[in-house]
């Protein structure tokens, strides 16, 4: 009789908890859901939400090998360019910010929370496009971004009109309907950019975007990218520097694994300031003076060369100054790769 | 469900695959076809009327005055044709339906007498026959609480249910049941299935889309659901074509189904089948067994898909896998105790659905006798569900390189 009590005491005691839960339960789901239609076009109609990402002393090892080496800064909204030489670490960091491959040590936080405590979240807000993708063979280019709206949680009319939008931005309307594999170098990775932008991400992390465009191609990608920036953060990782010269808040140089000077590109620019020189010299001359020098341009002119010469003293009696670039500023931080090479 | 649809469009609803599964389709057809190629000889036989009449004259209840008949005439045709040339053997017979019916019928009788007295080589450890089991009950009519004594009261409970074996016309079925052979189903079926499902998650790698899946919010989990979710409609689909090809196949041959209602041990392979259902019932719940254990296999796959990066290398250990398990069956029974439950709940033998479902074999589990059927099922659910959850782990911890 006692334990009949007792098992019904504790019944009663349970149903309001079962029912808490399950409410709670419910109430999960339909915010899920919610989040799932709405939660993107909340943020494109607010213009996107202020993110601030912060790379915490991040190392990684493949092996003896380290290819991070203590790498820390940190991101707010804008553009930042990710400059640096091949095997500098670039695509290992990016990888690692992505969340796609794991750091030795070090973390990343996403406005003060570590990125693993809330994964999920920072997913959600992650747009990414890496150096190299291929594409499933039976898939058209609509096939592909629906999968892949599937995947960043979009559906029904915003996925439809957000895949449209997207094409028409990167001029692709026209070959939706073809398989990806017929694509050329640059529509593949003009899919690939529209893949990354579908869930207005606030954090947009590409890894050579603009590898395999074409100059009218790889200008429309800067002007997409500089509107789509404001109120986001985005990582640009290239080899070129005209890419990130005109619409990068800051760019990071990186080079052996570890972090160097990060600035705005202005202020890189403005570093250099009496350090780029103009010599004309014979094509003979040429030849024994670049071993010892950092050249970063050769024009031809009548018949001698006039070379344009990144170095800290006057190199020549003859040298003229004139107003340097990001590039003079890229060659001039990794001039001992340079020399090398 | 938008991802499952597409995670079945790389996997099976592309151009190159369906071409794949209409080959697969025609090669079990044509498997079909000659496994019942003496059926053509048999219907075109001038005898075939008078064998057809014989054997609906014969049909149900043992007659020993017809067995008195035809066994002395199957004896001598034996000694004159058999000669250790069973396809030859076999052929003769197909174009003698009279002497067909004759070798049948002893072969029948040989059944019956079976089933009240036993094999004539005895498993000391497993006795068959109604008339055995029950001296064995009274030796043991002491120990009614042990776990022998619980098995063979089970058995002959089940043997004197099921009744003594019938006469019944399941030609069509006979030829049939050789779908079911363990060499096609564990080298072809599941061969093609590795190979199917060996993409699964290698071709993210291969595609570079691992990252771009990796880093979205339902590429860690619901990519799994769906990937797995296709997994087993994959499965079910390929064994259901192997199946259909091969049933079509020798319908062309045979044109008959008659022995649908048969009791199931009139299937061949299936003579001491403990289930009491009908031959066509038998067919059915070969092939659903089949789907499930194809499911497992499939499920098993896609755990070394996720694991491994390379389609070659998951194919491959797919394969080893599969040739290992067969070899498993030739071993000696002294090395199969050694093997202990591997060698008798691996993917082959769990494929073999005569193997499972046609042999009397008990497995003590807490003191209670579970057929081998049973204990097969909740195996394959176990491997598929360590399967299940090892995949999600897999995709859970997986980086790019």
């Amino acid at each position: 009789m006692q334990t009949s009590d007792m098992s019904h005491s504790s019944y009663v005691v349970q149903q309001p908890q079962f029912i808490e839960y399950m409410f709670r339960k419910c109430l999960y789901f339909f915010i899920r859901q919610f989040r799932n239609s709405s939660y993107n076009e909340l943020i494109k109609e607010n213009g996107g939400v202020d993110v601030k990402l912060t790379i915490e002393n991040i190392s990684k090892k493949y092996g003896k090998k380290l290819a991070l080496d203590g790498v820390s800064f940190e991101m707010e909204n804008g553009v930042y360019g990710l400059l640096g030489p091949n095997g500098a670490g670039k695509s290992t960091l990016i990888r690692i910010l992505a969340g796609v491959m794991e750091a030795s040590s070090g973390e990343v936080l996403i406005n003060g929370k570590n990125r693993k405590a809330c994964d999920l979240e920072y997913r959600s807000k992650l747009g990414y496009l890496p150096q190299s993708l291929d594409f499933y063979p039976e898939f058209s280019g609509l096939d592909y971004l629906r999968f892949v709206a599937a995947l960043k949680g979009l559906k029904g009319e915003y996925m439809e009109r957000k895949i449209q939008s997207l094409a028409e931005q990167v001029s692709l309307t026209q070959d939706l309907h073809r398989k990806c594999v017929n694509y050329s170098g640059g529509m593949k990775r003009r899919l690939g950019i529209a893949q990354a932008l579908l869930n207005d991400p606030e954090i947009l992390i590409l890894d050579e975007p603009t590898a395999g465009l074409d100059p009218h191609e790889r200008i429309k990608f800067r002007n997409l990218i500089s509107v789509f920036s404001r109120n986001r953060t985005v990582l640009l990782s290239t080899h070129i520097v005209s890419d990130i010269d005109s619409i990068a808040r800051q760019t990071v140089m990186i080079r052996d694994g570890k972090v160097g000077r990060m600035e705005s590109s202005q202020r890189f620019v403005d570093a250099m300031e009496g350090k780029v020189w103009l010599i004309k010299m014979t094509v003979d001359e040429l030849v024994v003076y670049q071993n010892n020098h950092i050249i970063s341009n050769v024009i031809p002119v009548g018949n001698r060369m006039e070379v344009r010469v990144v170095s800290d003293d006057k190199p020549a009696a003859d040298a003229i100054s004139t107003p340097p670039t990001l590039e003079d500023a890229y060659l001039y931080e990794f001039n001992s790769d340079w020399r090398t090479a | 469900m938008i991802l499952f649809k597409y995670e079945i469009k790389k996997l099976l609803f592309n151009k190159s695959r369906l071409i794949l599964l209409a080959a697969i389709f025609i090669i079990c057809t044509l498997m079909g076809l000659l496994a019942a190629e003496g059926t053509l000889a048999l219907i075109k036989s001038d005898d075939y009327s008078e064998y057809i009449r014989l054997v609906s004259e014969n049909t149900g209840k043992f007659n020993p005055e017809q067995l008195a008949e035809s066994g002395p005439i199957s004896e001598a045709t034996e000694a004159e044709y058999r000669k250790g040339n069973e396809d030859g053997f076999y052929m003769y017979l197909h174009r003698n339906p009279i002497q067909k019916f004759h070798n049948d019928y002893a072969k029948f009788g040989k059944r019956v007498q079976e089933y009240w007295n036993g094999p004539e080589y005895q498993d000391k450890a497993s006795i068959l026959g109604v008339y055995p089991i029950k001296e064995k009950l009274k030796e043991l009519s002491d120990k009614t609480d042990t776990y022998e004594y619980k098995y063979y009261k089970h058995r002959l409970d089940t043997e004197l249910s099921l009744g003594e074996p019938v006469f019944e016309n399941t030609l069509f079925w006979n030829y049939y049941s050789l779908a079911f052979d363990p060499s096609r189903v564990g080298l072809l079926l599941l061969m093609f299935l590795a190979f199917i499902i060996s993409p699964v998650f290698t071709q993210e790698v291969k595609t570079d889309m691992d990252s771009i899946i990796l880093c979205s919010v339902k590429g860690r989990r619901e990519i799994v659901t769906a990937k797995l979710l296709c997994v087993c409609v994959v499965s079910a689909i390929l064994t259901v074509i192997f199946f259909l090809g091969m049933f079509i196949g020798t319908y062309i041959s045979y044109g008959n189904l008659d022995g649908f209602d048969a009791p199931a041990r009139c299937f061949t392979g299936l003579e001491w089948t403990t289930l009491d259902t009908t031959v066509g019932g038998m067919a059915m719940l070969g092939v659903l067994w089949i789907i499930l254990a194809a499911m497992a296999f499939g499920l098993a796959i896609t755990l070394i898909s996720a694991k491994l990066k390379n389609q070659t290398a998951t194919f491959g250990l797919g394969v080893a896998m599969i040739l290992t398990f067969a070899l498993f069956g030739f071993l000696s029974d002294g090395l199969k105790e050694l093997l202990g439950p591997l060698a008798d709940f691996n993917y082959v033998a769990l494929s073999s659905y005569g193997v499972v479902f046609g042999g009397v074999k008990m497995y003590n589990i807490f003191g209670m006798p579970l057929s081998y059927g049973i204990t097969a099922f909740m195996v394959c659910i176990a491997l598929s569900v360590i399967a299940v959850l090892l995949a999600y782990i897999a995709q859970r911890r997986r980086s790019v390189m």
